[in-house]
């Protein structure tokens, strides 16, 4: 019973254990006390959280000892499917966050220079094409974007240019600051011509300075993302088939000892039997024996 | 003495090479049922990138196959109203020659005359959908407006559009230029004024003053001296329609080669995403045999035990 709570422990969390001379264990994971003989430990989630996290909605671990609770000991936990989740959590998942932060804050970036240039047939006011969903700003020209981190998250088409599409500037400011001619399309021109330009992407820490990540192009950007993303898939599936096969020749090991073979096992129990057998026939010859005796 | 092998050995080799069988035979399942031949990103990241490059050039492709189409309709337009433009300069050269033959009747000549004015000026303003063809980037409004009477002093129609030239994406990097305005066609004008330069004409001018030839050639000269100035113009306006067809023409070339990327690159994406389908249905079949019989085999090594020779 014991050791299947501890086969079941051992695939939440990594942790050591020994058995003391009075037969109690003890357990340790990622360095505390677990269990100690009658001494039981607890960890506990709360979104309290005196290190910042990467979302204010994140559990943070504790520990806690007879109602002593120790700091956020999150990024110690390792191993099992606890360890992974925040690994994934933590580590993971936020570098992904940030490639994809990164390409929406370099594209709003570039299109909003190249939208500012051109003008609208309405009138010639500059307008940025993609603004901060929850800064607004006066409009025009609308906030823009301004911190890479979070960028996925906040990028939305000015609203003034989605109620108006006359003030998509899609062409070029007529002599001086004023509408453009309809049929002008100079600036969409420019605008397409983004798709395979080669500019600067910015890096988490850039803004409000210049990017100064790699020169590429949008798709080139996300077509070596998603190429490490699925490289990054790749090693995880191998280092899985690896655990599954140490796990497996573990499995294979411990059946070995601690299983039971139904062969073994019922031909000692025919050799026992015939052992009892035996002794009940001697029982009966003494028997026997002492009958004839007292019947002399 | 041999391993010692438990029976729980024996089921758990079971169970786990059941799984993994049954675990390639999906795979291979999935691959013959979707025709492809990754599931997701991981299966292999090359080649995924590689075929999502190739997606998005195709995305472009059809992109510019649509400006193309798009250009086309613009430059066909344009070229329609060029060529009654031509025959409406034909005709008045016609009336001319007409007008040479003694006693002509200069008054019924005339009346045409002043038709084929109206007419080029309608040609000027001609408009597809709420787009006017010839006003440069000024479609919203007719390029043209007739501003005087015959008898008023030249000219007395004057151009409200732009020298704006409208450019399409056609490729990768060709631009094309899909207008014509009116200041160069019709005012025969090449620096951005309305005045005719080098041998150019302005046709409103022409028709103008072979109107008032005709009506007083008294006053203002024999008509059949203006056919130098015809000839000139109607030459400007093939010109015109010369350059609109070499542009269709380049449309169209550019058109094939977009036609024959476009295949080359499915054809290179279907190398890279696609199944075999032979190959994968033998692969399915070979998987679902060796699933088959490991369940075979282990169904035949579960049940023996000496419990069973026992009697």
């Amino acid at each position: 019973m014991r050791a299947q709570l501890l086969q079941e422990l051992g695939k939440k969390i990594d942790f050591t254990y020994f058995e003391r001379e009075d037969g109690t264990i003890a357990v340790q994971a990622s360095g505390f006390p677990l269990v100690d003989g009658d001494t039981v430990a607890r960890l506990e989630v709360d979104t309290r959280q005196p290190t910042p996290l990467a979302d204010p909605t994140y559990f943070n671990v504790f520990y806690n000892i007879n109602g002593q609770v120790s700091g956020p000991i999150t990024p110690r936990i390792t191993g099992g499917s606890l360890g992974g989740n925040l690994s994934m959590r933590d580590e993971r998942v936020p570098q992904y966050r940030e490639l994809l932060d990164r390409f929406t804050f370099t594209l709003a970036n570039s299109v909003n220079t190249q939208h500012l240039a051109g003008a609208g047939i309405d009138d010639g006011n500059a307008r940025n094409f993609f603004i901060d969903r929850l800064s607004g700003g006066p409009n025009p020209p609308g906030d823009p974007l301004t911190a890479v981190s979070g960028a996925a998250r906040l990028i939305t088409v000015n609203p003034d240019i989605v109620a108006n599409s006359r003030h998509l500037a899609t062409g070029a400011p007529s002599a001086g600051p004023g509408p453009a001619a309809t049929g002008d399309n100079t600036n969409a021109l420019a605008l397409a011509g983004l798709a395979t330009t080669q500019v600067p992407f910015f890096l988490a820490g850039d803004p409000p300075g210049p990017a100064t990540g790699a020169t590429q192009t949008f798709g080139a950007f996300l077509s070596s993302a998603s190429g490490a993303l699925g490289a990054d898939l790749q090693n995880v599936r191998l280092d899985l088939q690896k655990g599954d096969l140490v796990i497996a020749e573990l499995e294979d090991r411990r059946g070995s000892i601690s299983g039971v073979s139904i062969d073994e096992e019922v031909s000692d129990l025919v050799r026992f039997q015939r052992g009892y057998e035996a002794s009940a026939r001697v029982i009966s010859t003494v028997d026997e024996l002492l009958q004839i005796l007292l019947s002399i | 003495m041999g391993t010692r092998i438990s029976d729980v050995n024996v089921f758990l080799r079971a169970v786990r090479s059941t799984r993994l069988n049954r675990a390639r035979l999906n795979e291979t399942q999935n691959q013959v049922s979707t025709g492809k031949r990754f599931a997701s990103v991981s299966d292999d990241p090359g080649s995924v990138s590689r075929v999502i490059d190739l997606k998005s050039s195709r995305a472009r492709i059809e992109q510019f196959g649509r400006s193309i189409e798009s250009s086309r309709a613009q430059l066909e337009n344009s070229e329609a109203a060029l060529s009654t433009l031509s025959n409406a300069m034909i005709r008045l050269r016609e009336l001319t020659v007409s007008a040479d033959i003694e006693d002509a009747d200069f008054d019924k000549i005339q009346p045409e005359v002043e038709q084929i004015f109206s007419e080029l000026v309608a040609i000027a303003n001609t408009r597809v959908g709420d787009r006017f063809l010839f006003g440069g980037f000024a479609t919203d409004a007719p390029p043209v407006s007739q501003t005087g009477v015959f008898t008023d002093p030249a000219p007395i129609v004057a151009y409200n559009g732009d020298d704006g030239q409208i450019f399409s994406q056609i490729d990768e990097s060709q631009q094309i230029l899909t207008n014509e305005t009116a200041r160069r066609v019709f005012f025969g004008s090449t620096d951005g004024d309305d005045l005719a330069d080098g041998p150019n004409v302005s046709l409103f001018d022409t028709v103008q003053e072979l109107r008032n030839r005709l009506a007083d050639p008294q006053a203002n000269g024999r008509p059949t001296d203006m056919l130098d100035e015809l000839d000139a113009g109607l030459d400007q306006v093939i010109q015109a329609r010369g350059r609109l067809g070499a542009r269709l023409a380049r449309l169209e070339t550019t058109g094939n080669q977009l036609d024959s990327l476009d295949i080359s690159i499915e054809t290179e994406r279907s190398s890279l995403e696609d199944i075999d389908l032979v190959e994968s249905i033998i692969e399915l079949q070979s998987r679902e045999q060796t699933l088959q019989a490991s369940l075979g085999v282990t169904a035949r090594i579960i049940q023996p035990t000496l419990l069973n020779f026992l009697s």
